[in-house]
């Protein structure tokens, strides 16, 4: 008896849930935009929307692994998906990011940084992670 | 010093998208609805008092129970884990041994929509149950070496299997490295060991008192519309068969295990606690173990507050008795949760079950099949899927609680009596709800 009128107003909170999607996105970029523009990195681009790709949303996060600390220490970043992240990455060891799904492997060597650009083209939540020893750096929303 | 190419973390690399805040909303506030309306508009004298039925079928019963039937279901158990079990113990310690999908996935995610669709077929095809009859064919007397008295068996009920569901969910939620091979091999090991151990010392019983994957799946088989009513197969309502099956001893530690582990799962990826446990000096394990820990105490006080309303805390009272209505919310939990993994891992076991040696072969032909994202590309259906879960299982929950209340209530509390348990089971679907709209 309950079971139909139920999945009827599911879907249709639902679908309330879809319009008024755009409002997520807006909250819970809050703690991203910090993520993308910490006063304490070196290169810091001000905003975290810089660079040549006029076209395509760029977003820059600044990662660190120092003292076996993670930077940002599993903050959760959300993105609309065909974004192109671009992680810099610096550590004070030799170390390897990982983001889940995407299955991307980027080594950094000790004292070094390096610069990794992913097209975020599947939607999901990934997991973004240093392996030595073993953080979550972010959790990354592609919606 | 770093590992050559080898991704460390295979399984469930991809996970759902959050609920969307007004989803979540939304489906609390008719959770509420539903819940109360049950309270004021469902039946009022007990519905089925106890008493099993539905519609008798003789046919599928002599087809069930006939001896090659069964041996064709134990064969499929025996060979699946021989399959694997060789993968296990020969394969290659990568993430494409499908060991690691077979154990986390087709087994412990897979139980639960085999076991709702098919009732309790697991029980025939469980090769640990074979193992046992291959023990006592050899020699071993059918209670054991050291046989326990009935009162005893009535006592530790379904304790053992759930000691045995903790354990696994800490394999899967804590153990560090559980998707490498020794880690593995040393936990089949610890389980193979207890379930025939325990069977040459207290007879073939044991194996239905402790096995944590049967007592899941014969958990789960309660709500299926499968039942058997004097050893006749029945199609029934499922709301019927949930209220009307004996709950054994024990069974409220197995529901709060099962209900505690999922929740830890959906807890563990909120950013409070991403943040918490790497900013402290602890290590990972010990924050997973008292998270784990914490979370099954948590939802065991609330049951047994909740029940308080109903009855005393008796051993074979109602906390047992009503731990059957958190049956249907552990179900929509496990499915909100781990459905999008069923589909997708499921897929890449069933892939890689191919070669489990990593030589290079295709015995099943599946090796080189490709994973079909089916309705995973679009947020909307899994989060759709994901809310009719929840409230669908809360909803069969509420049901079920109101049965059994009835029941056993005395007439003049029988609406008040129940409010507490209510109240509880809104707050662990609303839990379930926030879990996955994770903040």
């Amino acid at each position: 008896m309950f079971r139909s009128p139920a999945a009827a107003l599911a879907a249709a909170l639902l679908l309330a849930g879809c319009a008024a999607a755009p409002a997520a996105p807006t909250a819970s970029s809050a703690p991203a935009s910090s993520v993308g523009s910490p006063a304490t990195t070196p290169s810091a681009s001000p905003s975290g929307t810089p660079v040549p790709t006029p076209s395509t949303n760029v977003r820059v996060v600044e990662v660190s692994l120092q003292n076996g600390r993670a930077t940002p220490n599993g903050d959760r970043l959300s993105l609309p998906k065909g974004t192109i992240l671009r992680l810099r990455i610096s550590a004070d060891h030799a170390d390897e990011v990982h983001v889940h799904g995407y299955d991307v492997e980027i080594p950094v060597k000790a004292g070094a940084s390096v610069s990794k650009d992913i097209a975020l083209d599947q939607v999901g939540r990934f997991e973004i992670e240093s392996h030595e020893p073993a953080l979550t750096i972010l959790q990354l929303v592609v919606s | 010093m770093i590992p050559l190419l080898i991704p460390l973390h295979g399984l469930g690399s991809r996970q759902d998208l959050p609920l969307p805040l007004p989803a979540a909303v939304g489906a609390a506030v008719l959770v509420l609805l539903v819940s109360f309306a049950v309270l004021a508009l469902a039946w009022r004298e007990p519905r089925w008092g106890g008493v099993a039925g539905g519609r008798g079928l003789p046919g599928l019963t002599r087809l069930v129970d006939a001896r090659w039937f069964r041996a064709i279901l134990a064969g499929l158990g025996v060979f699946a884990f021989a399959w694997v079990g060789a993968a296990l113990w020969f394969g290659r310690d990568r993430v494409t041994n499908p060991v690691f999908g077979f154990t986390y996935v087709w087994l412990w995610v897979g139980l639960v929509p085999l076991s709702l669709l098919f009732g309790p077929v697991y029980r025939t095809a469980n090769p640990l149950g074979g193992l046992a009859r291959v023990l006592q064919m050899s020699g071993l007397p059918t209670a054991g070496l050291r046989p326990l008295s009935a009162a005893t068996w009535r006592r530790l009920g379904s304790f053992p299997a759930a000691v045995g569901l903790l354990a696994f969910s800490w394999l899967e939620l804590v153990q560090p490295d559980n998707n490498t091979l020794p880690v593995l091999q040393g936990w089949w090991l610890a389980w193979v060991g207890a379930l025939i151990g325990g069977t040459v010392l207290f007879g073939r019983r044991w194996v239905a008192a402790a096995d944590p994957f049967q007592a899941y799946a014969v958990l789960v088989s309660r709500a299926s519309p499968w039942q058997r009513v004097d050893g006749v197969v029945h199609l029934v309502n499922p709301l019927r068969q949930l209220g009307t099956t004996r709950s054994p001893a024990g069974t409220w530690a197995v529901v709060a295990v099962l209900l505690g582990g999922t929740a830890f799962d959906g807890f563990t990826s909120t950013s409070w606690w991403v943040r918490t446990t790497q900013s402290s000096g602890l290590p990972r394990e010990l924050w997973g173990t008292l998270g784990l820990l914490g979370m099954v105490a948590l939802i065991t006080l609330t049951f047994a507050l909740g029940v308080r309303g109903i009855g005393r805390l008796l051993p074979a009272g109602p906390l047992n008795l009503l731990a059957a209505s958190v049956i249907p919310i552990v179900i929509g939990y496990a499915v909100a949760h781990y459905l999008s993994l069923l589909v997708l891992e499921g897929q890449r076991t069933l892939i890689n079950l191919s070669d489990p040696l990593g030589l290079g072969w295709n015995a099943f032909g599946t090796a080189e099949l490709g994973i079909q994202q089916l309705w995973l590309d679009t947020p909307v259906v899994t989060s759709s899927l994901q809310l009719l879960a929840i409230v669908g299982g809360h909803l069969i929950g509420v049901l079920v609680a109101h049965e059994l209340a009835l029941r056993v209530l005395p007439l003049r509390r029988r609406l008040s009596g129940q409010v507490p348990l209510l109240l509880v089971m809104i707050g662990y679907t609303c839990g379930g709800l926030l879990l996955l709209f994770s903040p």
